[in-house]
Formats: C-alpha cells, structure tokens, sequence
C-alpha cells in the first residue's frame, strides 16, 4: 500500500510533467508563464506533503510553501510586465517571432 | 498514517480534478480557456492543501493565486490582444518531443522514488542544542496553524522574510518601470 | 432553545437514520444558507425599492401584494420567465460560466459569519475566518471581467475591465483595513474578533478607548472600500446604465442575469455583516446590562447589520458616481495611505500594551 505521501509525490510529478509539456510546446509568451504556474503548483504540494510526512514536528514544509507562493508572485508580475512591454513593441507575443537577436 | 475513505475519496477526485484541468490548460487553443482553467488548478491545489491540514496555506494559496495571480494573468491577457475577440490562436508546434520530455521526466521521478532513501533533517533537541527555541513548531492543540506561521516567521525564517519583503518591492518597482508607457515621467 | 440547533437536529436526524452524518449536514446547512440568502436578497431589494422612493418623494412598489411586499417574488419570476439570449459574438462556456463565478463567493462567504453567540448560528467557526472572506471575494473579480469579455461587446468589455481595476485597487485598503480588528483581537477568526469586542460599545473597534479611537479610521476605510467592493454608488461606475449601459452585464438576460442581481445584494449585505463582526462587536449588547445570549445575539446582530445595509442604501440614494480616475486615485494616494498609517499605529499601540 501506497502511502499516502507517496500519491502526493507522484501527483506532483505528473503536475510538473503537464508543466515541462505546457513549456516545450507553446507558443504564446503568456501560456508558457501560465504553464510555468503550474509547475510551481506541482513544486508546492511537494514541499507540504513531505513536511506533513517527514518533519510533522515542524512546519518547515508549509511555510516553505508560502515562501515558494510569494516569489512566484513577484517573478510572474515582472514576467507579464515584460511580456506587455514586449507586446508594445512587437505587436505580437509569440516566442517564435520575437527573434531580432538572431542572426 | 492512517487515512479514511472519504479523505481519499476527496483526494482522488481533487486530483482527477487538477490533472483534467492542467490537460485543459496546456492544450487549449484559446488563452482565456485557458486562465480560466488554470484557476481552477489553483483551487484543486487549495484543496490538497487542506487535505494535508495546511489551512492557513490553502487560504493563502487561494488569495494570492486565485485573486492576485489569476487577476494578473487575466489583464496581461486583456493588454496583449485585441479587445473584442476570442484571443489568437496558439498553434502548438513539437507535440511529440514536448511528449517525450514530460514522459522521460515522469519516468526519471517514479524511478527516483521507488529507490529513494529518506534523509530526515536533523532534530533539534532542547537539551543539546541552543537553537531549539527558535526552530519552527508544529501547529497544535495549544497553537494552531496561523500561530505556527507567524512563530515560524519570526523566529526561524526571519532573515528569508525579510529577503522576500525586499524582493517584493523590487518586483513592483521593477514591473511597474518595464510596464510603462514611455516618454511619461 | 441552547441546545437546539439546526447541526445538532440534523446529526440526530442522521443517526436515526442511519446515513453518514458528516457529508449530509454539510448539505443540509449549504441548502438552509442557500434560502437565507434568497429570503435576505428579497427583503433588501424590497426595502431599497421603498427606501430610495421615500427619499425621492415618491412611493416604492405599492399594487403587488399587501404594500408591495411580493414586488421582489414577481421580478425575479419576470426574470426566469424571460428569453435566454446569447450574443452571436460570445465564448459560450465562459458566458455561462461567468455568472456562476460571480454568485459562488457571495454564497460562500456566509460560512463563516456569527450570526449570534452559541456558535451554532455560525455555520463553521474557521481558524482563518477573515482570510478566508478575502480569498474568495477576491474571485469576484474575475467572474466580473469574464463576464465582460465574454460578452464579445466592446461596452461589456471595457466595463468589465474597469469595474476590474476598481476591484483591485481598493481590495488593498480594505485588506489593511481589516489587519486593524486582527490586531486588535489577535485571531483571525471572525468569532474570536467578535468575542474580543466585549459588552460594552466604547470598547468595540469602531470606536476602541483602549486604543484612544484611533481604530476609526480603519472602519471608515471598511465600509468605503466595502461599498466600492461590492459595485455600490457612488462607486458604481462598471455597471451605470447612463455610462457604459450597464458594463459588464449589459448582454446577460433572464436567469443568468439574475444570478448577477441577486450576488450584488447578497454581498452588499455580506459585507455589512462583515463589518458588523469586525467593527461593531458583532452579537454583543452596547450595555453589559442587556442581555446578549441565544436569540438576544441574533437580534443585535441583524440591528446592527440592517443598520449599516441602511447607511449604505441612503448612500445609494444620495450621492452621484465617482469618475474612473477619481476612483483610483482615491484608492491608491488617499485610502491606502490612511489605512497603512492606521495599522502601523494601532499595531504601535498593540504592541506597547
């Protein structure tokens, strides 16, 4: 029998996996930020299930978690800022069509 | 420890809830399915939080992602379209490498956890060690979840809190001077 | 009559019964919290139809029924019978999504509020009471801007986008402007804040002389933030019909419209409940004298509550509309400024004593 913890680790795992393919596959800035989200999701039922498993004296894994949570935050907004400014000058926000650094 | 039938009864349709909507989110054609979805995640996830026992992070999650991130999203969204319209459609290009990859990374996980070997961290004895007081508690009968937090906060993760109110105000100034129009002051 | 209640009834109904008990009265609760909120949105609609009449020197509803009591069973029969039309230009799910994303938080957020002391007039007492209100009105602003976009009208759009804007810019006061009765209290239960405020009304946080009333501000913060939170004038810019013909919900018709309708009042009186547990001692008695216990609380919270819902219902009569830049510059260079000055001083004052 499966612990319990361990369902939450492989949920997470398939979580991350959708994200990875979410990323490799997209081609809108905003859907890959999106699909960035949800593997930060993944990342933090990891961290909360292994903190209820393995420390349940602490309360490390929770607030790990938070931290986890508020730095996604800041990093999407400056993210959806940067795309918006892209958009201003480009007109278009596909990954492949912003490619002026290349030769 | 032992769980009952409904906790995981809860637990599979919480989860069968996320993956479905996670599917949904990277394969949609339209990016406002899409963020409605992702929303959706984000309140399955708030579930499992709550599954776990972790309430305080479930009303955080909720808050911040549900109402902040979502909302965040959602104007970026607004901004970068046209504003009558059912948002561009986004051509997906690789879908087998894109399976590929997500395959072999489930697989390098599920090999990983079949042999993992448990490092607990080290325990904190009052007797031994001095830092005993100040090492983040459990939430208990005497002090429950919140309190933990903000004990937590203060005493143990002071420095990183600190750090992320700083990394906080530089992600505002910094998104606020990318975001603006320019020639305003 | 204390050792009734409807959870305790239910339980015993259940075991008799033989059925889990747990799941069944957690149905049970969300069905009798699903007519309350019917019944509250019917009666304020009816009271402010006769209310704003009064004030304009006229009479309110008068032919249907005894003094126009059933005008609100009519009109939402008028709504249901009505045509259900979708906009050509429309993303279907999203359209009939948006109402149900709208209406879910006013309905929710009635768990947690204490209608009266034996806390079995509070559906679930949650450790995190006041956070979980916040979480989930902040939905309510993406149910608005679905509904918006959905609509595929560039009116209902840019209405949605607005209404939006104000959504956030002033769920920032009023989250620092509930930190004050947090602080106060010290739990972020909405029973414990209620219980802090004790008997008598000078100590309640409105007006708290243990913190020589310096708490004022953060009421004052609260019900403005409140009336622009919940779409009321003079912050009903999203939804004029002079301005953007109705905003956000200019396509919606029949029932989905009144989904719309009826989430709008319940949350005008969700947030005057709100603010009568964090502000107003929520089922207390101003004298330690009068009696506060069983249906003596219910009574005093639903004064207190139907005074404040009154206040806001004589702003709405009174007052024009706020301009949308107007609107946020108050948000963000006055009421945030205010609000942060007031919790860093009562949090001084918390701290010192």
């Amino acid at each position: 029998m499966i612990s319990s913890m361990m369902h939450y680790l492989i949920l997470s795992a398939m979580l991350f996996s959708i994200g990875i393919y979410g990323i490799l596959t997209r081609r809108n800035a905003i859907a890959i930020l999106m699909c960035i989200e949800l593997m930060l999701n993944a990342v933090n039922l990891n961290f909360v299930a292994i903190g209820a498993h393995l420390t349940p004296n602490q309360i490390t894994g929770q607030l790990f978690a938070a931290f986890v949570i508020t730095v996604a935050a800041a990093e999407a907004c400056i993210g959806f800022a940067l795309i918006i400014a892209i958009y201003r000058n480009f007109e278009k926000v596909s990954v492949d069509d912003i490619n002026i650094m290349r030769w | 420890m032992g769980r009952d039938v409904v906790w995981w009864a809860f637990f599979y349709l919480i989860s069968a809830f996320v993956l479905f909507n996670a599917i949904i989110v990277v394969t949609s054609p339209t990016l406002f399915r899409c963020l409605l979805h992702l929303m959706l995640v984000f309140i399955g996830v708030a579930g499992l939080f709550l599954l776990q026992g972790a309430i305080f992070l479930a009303g955080v999650q909720v808050l911040i992602y549900t109402g902040g991130v979502t909302t965040l999203i959602l104007f970026a969204v607004m901004l970068s379209e046209e504003v009558v319209g059912k948002g561009r459609a986004l051509v997906s290009r690789g879908k087998g490498m894109g399976i590929v990859v997500a395959a072999c990374f489930l697989v390098l996980m599920f090999a990983l956890y079949s042999s993992c070997v448990v490092f607990l961290p080290p325990t904190y004895e009052a007797h031994i060690s001095p830092v005993a007081q100040f090492v983040a508690k459990a939430p208990s009968s005497a002090m429950g979840n919140v309190e933990a937090f903000g004990v937590a906060l203060l005493t143990q993760f002071l420095v990183p809190f600190e750090f992320v109110s700083v990394l906080i105000l530089v992600a505002i100034v910094g998104a606020i001077t990318v975001a603006r129009l320019s020639g305003s002051k | 009559m204390y050792g009734f209640s409807l959870s305790s009834f239910c339980e015993r109904f259940l075991k008799w019964t033989k059925l889990p008990t747990d799941l069944l009265v957690g149905v049970i609760v969300a069905v009798f919290i699903f007519f309350f909120m019917t019944f509250v949105v019917l009666a304020l609609v009816y009271l402010f139809r006769k209310f704003v009449g009064f004030v304009q020197v006229r009479l309110g509803p008068r032919y249907v029924g005894p003094r126009g009591l059933l005008q609100t069973v009519c009109d939402a029969l008028k709504l249901l019978a009505k045509e259900d039309i979708m906009p050509e230009n429309a993303d279907k799910g999203v359209f009939i999504a948006a109402p149900l994303i709208v209406f879910l938080p006013a309905y929710l957020v009635y768990i947690v509020i204490p209608f009266g002391h034996p806390s079995h007039f509070q559906p679930k007492d949650l450790n995190l009471g006041i956070l979980y209100v916040l979480a989930i009105t902040s939905i309510t602003v993406i149910g608005i801007v679905s509904a918006g976009w959905a609509s595929g009208s560039k009116w209902a759009t840019i209405g949605g986008m607005r209404s939006a804007a104000q959504l956030i810019s002033y769920e920032v006061p009023m989250s620092l402007s509930v930190i004050v009765p947090v602080l106060v209290s010290g739990s972020l239960s909405m029973k414990e804040i209620a219980q802090a405020q004790g008997d008598r009304f000078w100590h309640w946080n409105f007006f708290n002389l243990n913190y020589f009333g310096l708490t004022f501000p953060a009421f004052i913060i609260y019900m403005i933030c409140a009336l622009a939170e919940t779409n009321q004038i003079p912050f009903d810019l999203p939804e004029a019909e002079s301005e953007l013909v109705a905003g956000y919900n200019v396509e919606y018709s029949g029932m989905r419209f009144a989904f719309f309708f009826l989430a709008e009042f319940s949350n005008l009186f969700v947030v005057c409940a709100i603010a009568t547990t964090l502000f107003l001692g929520g089922w207390h008695a101003p004298f330690p004298f009068l009696p506060s216990e069983g249906l003596w609380s219910v009574l005093w919270f639903m004064l207190k509550t139907w005074t404040l819902t009154f206040v806001a219902l004589w702003i709405r009569a009174t007052y024009p509309r706020v301009r949308i830049d107007q609107l946020m510059e108050f948000a963000w260079k006055r009421l945030f400024l205010v609000a942060l000055i007031d919790v860093a001083v009562v949090s001084l004052i918390a701290a010192t004593s």
